[in-house]
């Protein structure tokens, strides 16, 4: 039992870790696509109604701003507080929150559970008592974070599943996965919330169990624990079936398709990759398609 | 009703009723006496696909029998698989990709479009419908995911001819405003997916709007203009315009064609040469005054900036880009301009710009700074009372909420026009006018009543509010649409609601207002009457 929970834990890790990999990778290879962006564009000197760039005669002869910080500075505010939510629809807002809370606090627990067993397995006292401020702070934070997660976990996806039930708009678009990612996340945090009420308030017993993974000396775990420990290490497997990445690639949408006002100049590396691109073939076969020409054998054409 | 309806063997799968609509302000805040959407024939029910909502906008011909629907369905799906394909669809592949993978169906984009909320909230105007289609079409047919995982995913979706051909209708029932992608918190665009489902009927199926296609982007690049305006003609029209400037202005202008190292090719829409001859005579008598040095081209699809590609077909953009380009570099011109035309603004501006490679790669700018700049740093003179009546301003979504054009417009009107007044909500959050994406010039059967009861209402609503203190028809009162399309869109609204009469509410270009207020010419620029 203890070593398949410990193979399995191992497996689920290597497998959300490869499954993000790829899909991370895919999303990054597509090719250069035409310009789409939306404006307000963040780093526009006129972010706050639109954008100065095309308001400006010879445009192209001023220099592209660039402001990261501003950025995501925009980003984390939806990150923290789901901003367009809140102002849209607070119902939904209320439960969504909650369910990311418990969602994000729930790696958080498992980045301090790591971070725990690490400094244990390296003499540094991880309890209430430690002389050491990381050990004491690991301590607070493992419980905190795990406690909070649980209960707005239960609260966040219940919510979220009753709203998906009764309101017809979000009901006829909701899958059965959808559902079942709702219970799944419940389940999880009543078995985290149970390991907690029975089995002490500190978690040490699962900062334990990665101490174990770490030096391959696997812990016995109660039945309780064990079903936490198995629900965790299915969850990391069944993120990747799921639009959980959306936390990664809600960057690259923002950072390369909604702001992408990258303009093709002359000679540019962005000039290189279109002009490859011009070399493909197509074979969409309307009419008043040359099919299996380039397109920029098209292009010379009037089809 | 279900998502998967949309295949349903049924003659009427939405009924548009005007109870159901949304109600307007005052003066027509009856919908008893809403204007009725013309019935389909007999005969162009049972010639065409009109089993959606009762409307043609392409006019899908009926299979004939078996055999022609699973050869069409068939079509569909090989068109599908290419459009996932970076060879085939480079340009869009991964935008498209994100929408499709990462949209959560939280609903939060479904208030922003005017055309869902006018109809009265019809499910199949969503903004999330066509998306989840096609999502499920995908992970059935071209993913093949097993039956369980389809199941879970809700993607048990029967494919059949009705929901291809529905699908595509559907396509067409999205302005590809995209005031739906702007409140998306993960960057899902829903309105790129109308366009992508476009592109499959255009460049495989070979299904597309007459108007858009063989009227527009193909007779633009054999004729010179999707308005039949060829190079020949555009001479003749030169020439009226030059008389009919003499004639209101008193002003002998000479306008420039084809001249050689001219610091601006200005390009209109072709539609303003026939429909706003106003307009590009507006143009020619600032720069004219201003003293810029320009010139229009007489050249094939010189004279025409529209690109009805960017609506519907990728390649035919491409092929009106670089004609475009290929024109201004023959006549070794220092940048080409951009009349009132949004979406060629953003088609040549920005949507080309990754079409237009080496020397192709002309700088291309908006006539509207240029206008700002004459306007605001007196290169000519102007009084701001003679534009004293209730000016409003439309903002089209392809300068404003697609390129942030915003503000350029706005300072000529607040110097020029002292009753200027804002719609709410304006700027990149503006409501479209209902003829985007092709609309406006789209006049299938009876499409363009539902452009006008139903994608232009909210347009319609924000008009009147803006005006409601001053809705008298005693009151001259000015919406100023700095865009051909718009414009077509509004007149064509107007007229189905009669706000002229009613409201004496006229519409026009921004130029328009500009030469209106020039102190060295005696008469009104703007003749008040219906156009």
């Amino acid at each position: 039992m203890n070593t398949f929970l410990a193979v399995f834990t191992y497996l689920a890790y290597a497998f959300i870790i490869v499954a993000y990999t790829v899909k991370i990778i895919k999303y990054l290879k597509m090719p250069i696509h035409l310009r789409w962006e939306l404006y307000p564009v963040i780093h526009e000197n006129a972010y706050h109604y639109g954008g100065l760039r095309f308001e400006s005669k010879k445009w192209w002869l001023s220099p592209r701003p660039r402001r990261l910080f501003r950025a995501l500075k925009y980003l984390l505010k939806d990150y923290l507080y789901f901003e367009t939510y809140l102002k849209k629809d607070m119902i939904y807002w209320f439960f969504l929150y909650l369910s990311h809370m418990g969602f994000i606090l729930l790696m958080f627990f498992q980045v301090v559970t790591i971070l725990g067993a690490i400094l244990s397995l390296n003499g540094i006292q991880v309890d209430r008592s430690s002389p050491f401020l990381s050990g004491w702070l690991v301590y607070i934070l493992m419980q905190f974070s795990g406690f909070i997660s649980f209960l707005t976990g239960i609260a966040g996806n219940l919510g979220l599943f009753i709203l998906r039930r009764t309101r017809l708009d979000l009901r006829i678009y909701t899958t059965p996965l959808m559902y079942f990612g709702y219970w799944f996340h419940i389940l999880l945090s009543f078995a985290g919330f149970f390991a907690w009420f029975y089995e002490g308030y500190d978690f040490s017993w699962y900062r334990k169990f990665w101490e174990g993974l770490f030096t391959l000396k696997f812990t016995s775990l109660t039945l309780c624990n064990a079903f936490f420990v198995f629900l965790m290490a299915l969850h990391l497997i069944y993120l990747p079936f799921t639009r959980a990445i959306h936390y990664i690639t809600r960057l690259f949408a923002f950072f390369m398709i909604r702001w992408d006002d990258e303009p093709n100049i002359k000679g540019s590396e962005l000039e290189k990759r279109l002009t490859e691109q011009l070399n493909y073939r197509i074979n969409w076969s309307a009419p008043h398609i040359m099919t299996g020409k380039t397109w920029k054998d098209q292009v010379q054409e009037n089809g | 009703m279900k998502i998967e309806d949309l295949g349903k063997k049924i003659d009427l799968l939405t009924e548009l009723k005007p109870n159901d609509f949304m109600p307007l302000p005052y003066p027509y805040d009856n919908l008893a006496g809403e204007p009725p959407i013309k019935r389909l024939t007999h005969d162009q029910k049972e010639r065409y696909e009109a089993s959606l909502d009762g409307i043609v906008a392409i006019g899908i011909p009926k299979p004939k029998d078996p055999e022609e629907e699973e050869v069409f369905v068939r079509k569909f799906l090989s068109g599908l698989e290419k459009l996932l394909t970076p060879e085939n669809n480079w340009t869009f592949l991964q935008p498209l990709y994100h929408s499709l993978e990462y949209c959560v169906k939280c609903q939060i984009c479904n208030d922003s479009c005017p055309a869902y909320i006018a109809s009265g909230r019809k499910e199949i105007y969503r903004p999330t419908y066509r998306p989840e289609i096609l999502r499920r079409i995908i992970n059935k047919y071209i993913k093949k995911k097993p039956s369980f995982l389809l199941k879970l995913t809700g993607s048990d979706i029967e494919l059949n001819w009705q929901l291809v051909a529905r699908l595509g209708e559907l396509a067409y029932r999205c302005t590809l405003c995209r005031k739906c992608a702007q409140v998306c918190p993960l960057g899902v665009d829903n309105g790129l997916v109308s366009h992508e489902i476009r592109k499959i009927f255009s460049q495989e199926l070979g299904i597309a709007p007459r108007e858009l296609h063989e009227l527009g982007t193909m007779q633009q690049l054999k004729a010179g203009s999707s308005t039949g305006i060829t190079s020949k003609a555009l001479g003749n029209i030169i020439e009226f315009m030059e008389d009919e400037i003499e004639e209101k202005t008193g002003k002998k202008i000479k306008i420039p064609v084809d001249k050689e190292g001219a610091e601006i090719l200005l390009i209109h829409n072709a539609g303003e040469f026939i429909s706003w001859p106003e307009n590009t005579e507006a143009f020619a008598i600032i720069f004219d005054a201003a003293g810029i040095d320009w010139t229009l081209s007489s050249e094939l699809a010189g004279y025409d900036a529209v690109n009805y590609g960017v609506w519907y077909d990728d390649v035919q953009l491409a092929r009106i880009a670089i004609r475009h380009a290929e024109i201004a570099k023959a006549l070794k011109v220092k940048k080409i301009n951009v009349g009132e035309c949004g979406h060629a603004h953003k088609a040549m501006i920005v949507v080309a710009d990754r079409v237009l490679t080496g020397e192709l790669n002309i700088p291309r700018e908006s006539a509207l700074p240029v206008l700002a700049e004459i306007v605001l740093n007196d290169r000519i003179k102007l009084d701001p009372s003679r534009n004293s009546f209730p000016v409003t301003l439309h903002d089209p979504c392809n300068m404003v909420r697609l390129m942030g054009i915003v503000e350029p417009q706005r300072k000529i009107l607040r110097k020029i026009c002292p009753q200027f007044m804002e719609m709410e909500p304006h700027g990149v959050e503006n409501y479209c006018c209902g003829g985007g994406s092709g609309f406006a010039i789209m006049q299938s059967m009876n499409f363009p009543d539902w452009r006008s009861a139903v994608s232009g209402r909210m347009k319609l609503k924000q008009i009147l509010e803006v005006f409601k203190d001053v809705i008298d028809p005693d009151i001259k009162k000015y919406v100023c649409a700095p865009c051909s399309n718009c414009k077509g869109q509004i007149r064509d609204l107007f007229a189905f609601y009669n706000v002229f009469e009613r409201c004496n509410i006229l519409y026009g270009g921004l130029v328009e207002l500009i030469v209106n207020a020039m102190v060295d010419i005696k008469k009104p620029f703007i003749e008040w009457e219906w156009r």
